[in-house]
């Protein structure tokens, strides 16, 4: 059935285009070109059609939101096109190298490479050019699907910032998040593998400089990484079937897949891995060791001994990597594995409540990619968008889910035409060309910052609301979005409307420029927006040109009425038909637009600009906005 | 009553009438006879008699090691058995002994720098080098938590020993996993087990939740934009109930939505179109319920941003060192050559403010759940865990001079709770998920007394779990500490089966309340 979407029409696809944001700079291109627009530029907004409903909703679940260039890629290419061409792309760029390019243009003095490892000096600003580096691949990376898919595995195999030598050391972050995005799309079984020789995991979870049982010094292994590995990264605590649902023993009951002597024998296997170049064995202190590889292994440390996990033995004698390795191999082996990971993977991207049937679906794609391949991420991930409770739209209500604070973020800045903020001098004296400036937003998220290892919120979170008890449904999301998050996201957004705007700076707002320079250096983020696209939009169906006047948009006199409502909705329905993945109402539409029908600003550039910035934060702000269905 | 305050009071009746009452009475559990049908809305009777109660629990996230907070400092033999006494905690703990040595307790001042035992020390000599000996010099504070010994002294903190997670008193030999909690030693299900006050499992929602539920529903606390639970700087899943969820606040004054003052005519408007446009949202239930979340938010951060300016009562109280009182005193000053976190003295300073407000509201019962992350210390115990207890240590008492400058020192009860405790071997530089820890709990009316008997640390002792890692059996439930403080609050005899499912295994007569522990003076 989803052959349809591939082959989409042209008349389909030229039509949704000329609802694009692009077209509108095709229409000020004619306009410059002939000093007046003809008639046919009138009407460039179409009905909306469920084709572009599709695109927008795929790019929701599948990058870090929709821009119109986006969507026509979709439109022209398919569903399953798009996802091909996707997960064909390889890791756009490595976000450590990133990472240290921002930290050498920022504190060109400061000495990077001591003992040739980057960062031994332990300077905590890492963290901020690391973020940054996070923010501009999501921001612009060509390989969205890659970076969305390496987001949610951050959230199952969990690192934070929180363990300290990680706040420090934080390239430790980049290095983990460069190697979800080499495996976002590979194979669950090698990630697992890398993911347990990871400096920021070994560090995270304390296997780093874990040693044998010590008899005489009354010390036995560490079990952190043991326990975390088995509950959260692998197999969950129940026997499950491809549906997710739990395997009842004769009586009835769930059936815990591991106990507490199989942490114990899991944890003699992780002994003797440390931090490449760490002086003393087991030393966890920001000032030692490398961050950027793999930790190395130490055999005398290491509990050689034979190991039985999950009632498989793994012999005695093993070196430490083949050790970890027959592990890994009996922990991967679980039935459960599959929809453990699956459900996750589906919650992440595109339904807080899949059913049985679809975590079956991607389940058994996960156990066989049809090639006889176990763990094949990247034929889950596209299963799991091509799966139809992710392509038809429904009213059920256990389906789609509310949107991450990052990706709903990230996506309206993506909207915005987002640009690196204008280059600046740093106190440690470098200039910061080129720059997505982002320090943690607070919004209930930030990326590879949870507060534990059980992420930013749990996959059974059921908020304390009668539709949600009535029906038992899980709403993981609503766990962060609280009062506190949404205040910074709602004064996240005002920050980048009312002080990062070009269409504002062109305007020569006096306030806004005074706004943009007092705050650049305290603002938690520092980026540029256009919103040009959209006053262009908005004076075109004014006055049928783009010299920035506005002067009809104040004329409320008569027929004047009528133009400034038209071009109002003009407006609206681009961010409607470019940001929602449902119709709005048309209620919603005629109170918002008459909401806007009275000037308030008496220059019609800045009345614009005023018109515009409140839609799109009354939009953001709204139930419309966050339900991805 | 100022203009101000009287707007406030009308604002919070209004948005709370507003937001309307839900009336769904679905089971919440069902088990062993015991259902919230059994308990009629409306039954329940309680006058608070126009008084005002607070409770504060502080979650200890990670697992507290206790067994290095009190240590067992009493010699064995004669009266006092191999297995509980010093030796056999040195024994079992190796190098992570705190050592027998009696400190001297400071001054009045408790910990200016002159007297801190430790200036200038290290954290990891400062943790492990004595303690403050109490009751008859069985027990004692590690010396990192001097204020903590000045609170015991002035009969202010109460210890309950070897408590955790039980569903059922148990003992090694009868260990199995019809009595056993459910995913020992995982964090998340042993947070939940306390969240819930049942360590099987079966209970869906929070004790202070389901209580919100029940006095809602039986109209014995108003409706209030605040509610009785807060859980400060993330949520708490013991404070949401069915349908009760807790106000999740930030430590600190809230921040304001900008664009949206409410002093502000044009900005009033803006903010109330986008309620409008937000109330016509009747889509589906995702969306319903951020639309709930956006309102709420929107409320709460008008109600407190205007009754936060009102509150001022502590302004000229002093910490220990001199320092304003919720300021941390900085490293020189306390000497343990690492900093504090002021994470949690934040999140303290944020209720004291909300005790203030919700008293100043008309609110007869709160419940706030602040929390103090960095005790899962599987690795560099020693300099962690000093420093944590430092600033246990440290905050605690700081709260309780603020309580005690707002004249609500008796109103208020404050306790720890925390994943479970440590295992008592080492892993080499940390400890891993135990079982049974101490708590405490703090308050004007807490009479000072250690609650529970010493464990035997012995491997083969029938408290330890059969592993050999000194994984202790606790001997006292969690809720034994929780129904008592319950039981002050005002809860009557009848909601406690409900709220606390199994708590009638801990019995030691015909009645319930022989579970309590007596922790009042």
């Amino acid at each position: 059935m989803f052959a349809s979407f591939g082959g989409c029409n042209r008349a389909v696809v030229a039509m949704a285009l000329c609802v694009l944001g692009l077209s509108v700079n095709e229409a000020i291109a004619n306009n410059e070109a002939k000093g007046a627009l003809s008639t046919e530029h009138r009407v460039f907004l179409p009905s909306y059609n469920l084709l572009r409903q599709d695109a927008v909703r795929l790019l929701w679940q599948a990058s870090f939101g929709p821009t119109p260039e986006a969507i026509s890629t979709i439109l022209e290419q398919g569903t399953e096109g798009w996802i091909n061409q996707q997960l064909a792309m390889p890791a756009s760029r490595s976000q450590l190298s990133r990472t240290i390019e921002i930290a050498m243009m920022a504190e060109p003095d400061a000495s990077w490479f001591d003992k040739s490892v980057f960062n031994s000096i332990a300077n905590g600003r890492v963290r901020h050019y690391q973020s940054s580096a996070w923010w501009e691949q999501a921001l612009t990376a060509p390989d969205q699907l890659r970076q969305r898919v390496a987001f949610a595995l951050s959230q199952i195999t969990v690192v934070s910032i929180t363990e300290p030598p990680l706040y420090k050391r934080s390239e430790a972050l980049a290095v983990y998040n460069d190697l979800l995005l080499k495996h976002a799309f590979g194979n669950y079984r090698e990630l697992l593998s890398a993911v347990s020789y990871s400096p920021a995991m070994g560090v995270y979870l304390s296997h780093q400089g874990n040693r044998k049982a010590n008899p005489k010094r009354q010390t036995s292994p560490d079990e952190n990484y043991a326990r975390e590995l088995m509950q959260l990264f692998s197999i969950g605590l129940y026997r499950t079937t491809l549906d997710g649902q739990p395997a009842l023993d004769q009586d009835g009951q769930k059936v815990p897949v591991y106990t507490q002597q199989d942490v114990m024998e899991l944890a003699r296997v992780f002994t003797g891995w440390d931090l490449v170049g760490n002086t003393g064995f087991g030393r966890k202190n920001r000032f030692f060791g490398s961050y950027l590889q793999p930790m190395e292994f130490t055999q005398k440390l290491h509990d050689s001994g034979e190991k039985t996990l999950l009632g498989q033995i793994i012999p005695a004698g093993l070196g430490g990597e083949q050790d970890v390795e027959a592990a890994l191999d009996i922990i991967f082996s679980q039935p459960s594995v599959a929809p453990f990971i699956s459900r996750q993977l589906i919650q992440r991207l595109v339904s807080s409540n899949p059913s049985p049937a679809y975590i079956k679906r991607i389940s058994s794609v996960f156990v066989d990619n049809g090639q006889g391949i176990r763990g094949d991420l990247a034929s889950v991930v596209k299963a799991i968008l091509m799966d139809s409770e992710a392509r038809i739209p429904t009213e059920n209500n256990a389906h789609g889910k509310l949107k991450e604070p990052i990706v709903a973020f990230a996506g309206l800045l993506r909207f915005l035409n987002v640009t690196p903020a204008p280059a600046w001098v740093t106190p440690q004296g470098g200039k910061m060309v080129d720059v997505y400036w982002f320090k943690p937003l607070n919004i209930g998220q930030d990326p590879l910052r949870s507060p534990s290892v059980f992420n930013f919120y749990e996959p059974d979170y059921q908020p304390s609301d009668n539709h949600f008890q009535q029906t038992g449904l899980f709403s993981p999301e609503a766990v962060v979005l609280e009062t506190e998050p949404l205040v910074n996201f709602s004064n996240g957004v005002l920050t980048a409307l009312n002080s990062s705007d070009m269409a504002a700076y062109d305007m020569g707002d006096a306030a806004f420029l005074k706004s943009m320079k007092k705050h650049r250096h305290r603002w938690k983020y520092n980026v540029r927006i256009d919103s040009h696209p959209l006053l262009n939009l908005l004076e075109l169906s004014l006055e049928l040109n783009t010299d920035g006047d506005f002067k009809q948009l104040n004329r409320v006199q008569g027929a004047g009425v009528i133009v400034r409502e038209h071009a109002l909705r003009k407006v609206l329905e681009v961010l409607e038909h470019t940001l929602l993945t449902q119709p709005l109402t048309e209620e919603y539409r005629q109170l918002m637009v008459g909401q806007l029908m009275q000037p308030i600003r008496k220059n019609g550039a800045k009345e614009a600009h005023r018109v515009i910035k409140t839609m799109i934060h009354w939009l953001v702000m709204s139930p419309n906005y966050w339900v991805v269905k | 009553m100022n203009i101000n305050r009287r707007r406030l009071l009308q604002l919070g009746a209004l948005l709370a009438a507003s937001s309307g009452p839900s009336t769904i009475a679905a089971p919440l559990f069902s088990t062993e006879g015991v259902s919230l049908r059994d308990i009629e809305p409306g039954e329940d009777t309680v006058d608070f008699d126009g008084d005002y109660k607070a409770l504060v629990c502080v979650f200890l996230y990670g697992g507290n090691d206790a067994w290095n907070l009190l240590v067992p400092i009493q010699n064995e033999g004669g009266a006092v058995a191999a297995g509980y006494g010093y030796q056999t905690y040195y024994q079992r703990r190796a190098a992570l002994s705190v050592t027998q040595e009696a400190l001297m307790m400071g001054g009045a001042s408790i910990a200016s720098a002159a007297e801190n035992p430790y200036h200038s020390a290290t954290p990891e000599k400062a943790y492990l080098k004595g303690v403050y000996p109490i009751a008859n010099d069985t027990w004692g504070i590690n010396g990192c938590a001097p204020e903590l010994a000045r609170l015991w002294h002035d009969n202010k903190l109460a210890w309950v020993v070897n408590t955790g997670v039980l569903a059922t008193p148990v003992t090694r030999g009868l260990l199995r996993p019809s009595v056993s909690p459910a995913f020992l030693f995982a964090h998340n299900h042993q947070q939940r087990a306390l969240a819930t006050a049942d360590a099987m499992g079966r209970v869906r929602y929070g004790w202070a939740g389901r209580l919100a539920d029940e006095w809602t529903k039986a109209n014995i606390i108003q409706k209030h934009l605040l509610g009785m639970n807060i859980a400060i700087g993330r949520r708490a899943p013991a404070l949401d109930g069915h349908l009760s969820s807790a106000l999740v606040h930030r430590a600190g004054k809230p921040s304001g939505f900008h664009g949206m003052n409410p002093d502000k005519l044009d900005q009033q408007r803006y903010a109330h179109v986008l309620s409008e446009l937000n109330n016509l949202y009747r889509r589906e239930m995702f969306g319903g319920l951020f639309k709930e979340r956006q309102q709420k938010a929107m409320d709460v951060t008008e109600l407190l941003g205007r009754a936060w300016d009102e509150t001022h009562s502590f302004e000229h109280a002093v910490g220990p060192y001199g320092e304003p009182l919720f300021d941390m005193p900085d490293r020189r000053l306390i000497g343990l050559g690492g900093d504090l976190s002021n994470s949690l003295l934040q999140q303290l300073e944020t209720v004291t403010k909300l005790i203030e407000i919700g008293k100043n509201q008309g609110l007869k019962r709160q419940v706030f759940m602040v929390g103090m992350g960095g005790f899962d210390t599987h690795s560099a115990q020693t300099g962690k865990h000093a420093l944590l207890l430092r600033s246990l240590s440290l905050d605690l008492w700081k709260f309780q001079q603020a309580l005690s400058a707002l004249g609500l020192e008796d109103q208020v009860v404050t306790f720890t709770q925390s994943d479970f405790g440590r295992t008592l071997q080492n892993n080499g530089d940390g400890t891993d998920h135990g079982w049974g820890g101490h708590q405490l709990v703090m308050g004007g009316p807490i009479a000072a007394r250690v609650h529970g008997d010493m464990p035997d640390l012995r491997r083969e002792s029938q408290q330890m779990v059969d592993d050999d890692r000194g994984r202790v059996i606790p001997a006292l439930a969690a809720e034994q500490t929780t129904a008592a403080l319950m039981h002050w609050f005002g809860v009557s005899n009848a909601l406690m089966p409900m709220l606390f499912p199994n708590l009638h295994h801990f019995q030691r007569n015909d009645s319930l309340s022989s579970s309590y522990l007596n922790l009042f003076s």
